[in-house]
């Protein structure tokens, strides 16, 4: 009756066990040991993760995880206390390891039509740049998905 | 930000481990009647689920809530999955969660 496919820890630790509503190509995460601790693209993250993160420290204002120099992070959760404004669009996320302030500016057509489809309660992805405010952690971001199949 | 109020991801085994504490897990409906919800775990433990409401047999459904015994879970917030789920690698994603990588979820 269940799948006994092969677990895949790799795929299930960056978010793949929820299909977002648009295919997009995201780049490759995952950084090779050939090359440096940099990181390349977009990384999974937990809000746990986040909250451990440091900066980098350099001109990049870039964070450091896991000895990962990381920018841009995509994060999979439940969207709570979305608050729209004329210019942004601001929300938690709740990925079970915590909460994280997000923000999505508005300012094409697209912005507001994807926005307007994500709703409290709904399991989104996002995919941004982690910021500092206050010494408090938020992701800006860039693009926001929809989950509609949660298997 | 804020991390002091998480939702452990479990599968029946490790239930009994966070007795009082928010759990999060994905179950399959046995049997609805709106008073309580048989289901069964992705490690096929039979669980009772409080608090939702009547859901179709065999639905897969998410259910964040309080453990308030080593089977059952009073529900705060719930999502239907639908009818197909990947119960093997949600399963070993619960063990690992709760094991090798708790560093990155607690």
């Amino acid at each position: 009756m269940f799948s006994s496919s092969q677990f895949d820890a790799t795929s299930a630790f960056s978010g793949g066990g929820f299909m977002p509503s648009q295919s997009t190509q995201l780049t490759d995460s995952t950084p090779s040991p050939a090359k440096s601790r940099n990181s390349l693209g977009v990384v999974p993250v937990t809000v746990k993760q986040i909250s451990q993160a440091s900066q980098s420290g350099d001109e990049k204002s870039s964070f450091v995880i896991n000895g990962v120099d990381v920018t841009n992070v995509t994060v999979v959760g439940m969207v709570f206390d979305k608050a729209e404004k004329s210019t942004d669009v601001s929300f938690l996320i709740d990925d079970g390891t915590g909460r994280i302030g997000c923000r999505r500016w508005v300012t094409e057509n697209f912005d507001k039509l994807e926005m307007e489809a994500v709703q409290d309660g709904m399991y989104v992805r996002v995919i941004g740049t982690l910021e500092s405010f206050s010494r408090c952690q938020a992701v800006g971001c860039f693009l926001c998905q929809t989950c509609d199949k949660l298997r | 930000m804020d991390t002091s109020s998480p939702s452990i991801l479990v599968n029946g085994e490790s239930l009994p481990l966070y007795f009082g504490k928010r759990v999060r897990a994905v179950v399959q409906v046995i049997q609805s009647d709106g008073a309580g919800t048989t289901a069964k775990s992705t490690d096929e433990h039979q669980l009772i689920i409080k608090g939702l409401p009547v859901i179709p047999p065999l639905n897969f459904v998410e259910v964040i809530g309080i453990a308030d015994s080593n089977q059952s879970v009073n529900a705060e917030i719930w999502t239907d999955f639908g009818s197909t789920f990947d119960t093997a690698s949600y399963n070993q994603l619960c063990k690992l969660a709760n094991g090798e990588f708790k560093a990155l979820f607690l």
